[in-house]
């Protein structure tokens, strides 16, 4: 005849090893992706950006494809969620809104509201001139005169005009073309889209898969309920442990 | 024991600071020169990095240069450069002094990374005073770093090898 003693001991033996079974899958899971968010600078998770359509839909992201733009000599200049497209090459992202862009000389010239940035014809950034290197803290347009020779930029009180794009002497506004988001012509609008589609970094997608977000609401319950049979399987484990230490020592 | 002092002094000015997480400005690029120059900023120099000077500039910063023209400022032997650098995911701006192949000053002026802001304290930061750099493009002597900090402390020292390079580039062009 069983004593209650052994047979509570048995019981609890025989839901610790169910319980362990079910939540060893969870635990080897959170132990992976916690052990690949540890490294993430290793692994690179912050640089890879994952657009597989699937994925994006789950997070309910869309393409967004802005239907304004600038034209350029050779080229284009598109802002799409803080990224800017130039020429198909992504030359900026968490950036502002884009002032005003043109080609001047053999650069390309792109305006933010506090923020004038150079590049070259293949995207490079030559320099970006900010603060005391431009005539005023906030732009509100840029242009160049008629014989594309000198840069205009137009502050909150005066308008300015640089032969090199440093020194800015104020100038006389009247007249000036500037330099304007269009609607796209078709042939970039289509060239873009693809390049637009919607992306999520790999380190936001684990860091959602570990924490259970990545399931919406209840996938964090689902994570506390993992968490919890983790602690009732620590405390019965010690406690069957100090059980068989304890006889063993009659 | 320097090195203890220096740690126990981070941790203390990490208690007694509240984490930030979002964009910080400590010093606008306008204010490290005034105060690098009493005032008397003057007119800012143009430096191209082209060709053996991008792949040097390159090899410090493990990537290629974020600008190809580089503006700095200089006065009586000082040269003052502001950089940016990216700690894990955005850009680090700091204000570097360099007087004699030496760098005298070191300010982080926007820190917007949400993690590693201690990189900003002056007891961090003035380890950075008198490091020159070595014939191999690293620094004299190893930057202490920071427990959460590492990636913000590496762009730091990329920085300052970076601006001392530039420094002894506008000396070899002042010499030719």
């Amino acid at each position: 005849m069983m004593s209650a003693r052994t047979k509570i001991l048995r019981l609890l033996r025989h839901w610790h090893a169910r319980f362990g079974a079910i939540a060893a899958l969870f635990f080897l899971f959170l132990a992976t992706s916690g052990l690949a968010l540890n490294h993430t600078d290793i692994l690179s998770l912050s640089k890879q950006e994952l657009n597989a359509t699937w994925l994006t839909r789950w997070y309910g992201l869309k393409p967004s494809v802005p239907k304004m733009g600038f034209v350029l000599e050779e080229g284009y200049l598109v802002e799409a969620d803080g990224r800017w497209l130039l020429n198909g090459q992504f030359i900026a992202h968490n950036s502002s809104a884009v002032v005003g862009a043109l080609t001047w000389h053999d650069l390309y010239v792109v305006a933010s509201p506090n923020i004038l940035y150079l590049y070259t014809k293949d995207g490079q950034l030559v320099d970006k001139l900010t603060e005391s290197a431009l005539p005023e803290p906030k732009i509100e347009a840029i242009g160049k005169t008629a014989n594309e020779q000198q840069l205009l930029l137009k502050g909150l009180q005066k308008t300015y005009i640089s032969e090199d794009g440093l020194n800015w002497l104020p100038a006389n506004a009247s007249g000036i073309a500037w330099a304007q988001a269009k609607v796209l012509p078709a042939d970039i609008a289509h060239r873009i889209k693809p390049l637009l589609l919607p992306t999520i970094n790999a380190e936001r997608v684990l860091l959602d898969v570990h924490s259970g977000r990545i399931f919406g609401y209840y996938g964090p319950l689902l994570m506390d309920i993992v968490a919890i049979i983790l602690m009732l399987l620590s405390v019965t484990g010690v406690w069957m442990y100090w059980r068989t230490i304890h006889r063993s020592t009659k | 024991m320097k090195h203890i002092l220096l740690s126990f002094s981070i941790v203390l000015s990490m208690l007694a600071t509240a984490p930030v997480h979002a964009i910080q400005q400590y010093l606008s690029a306008d204010a490290f020169l005034a105060e690098v120059f009493n005032g008397q900023v003057p007119k800012p120099k143009l430096l191209w990095l082209l060709k053996d000077n991008a792949k040097q500039a390159e090899q410090i910063l493990g990537h290629a240069p974020n600008q190809i023209r580089q503006r700095y400022w200089q006065q009586n032997g000082v040269t003052a450069w502001v950089l940016e650098e990216i700690g894990k995911e955005e850009l680090i701006t700091a204000g570097f002094v360099v007087q004699a192949n030496k760098i005298v000053q070191v300010r982080v002026l926007t820190y917007r990374e949400s993690r590693g802001w201690e990189v900003r304290h002056p007891a961090f930061l003035k380890q950075f005073e008198g490091l020159m750099l070595q014939p191999d493009r690293h620094l004299t002597r190893q930057v202490d770093g920071i427990s959460g900090a590492t990636l913000s402390v590496s762009a730091m020292s990329r920085m300052t090898r970076l601006a001392l390079y530039l420094d002894a580039l506008v000396a070899q062009e002042s010499q030719s």
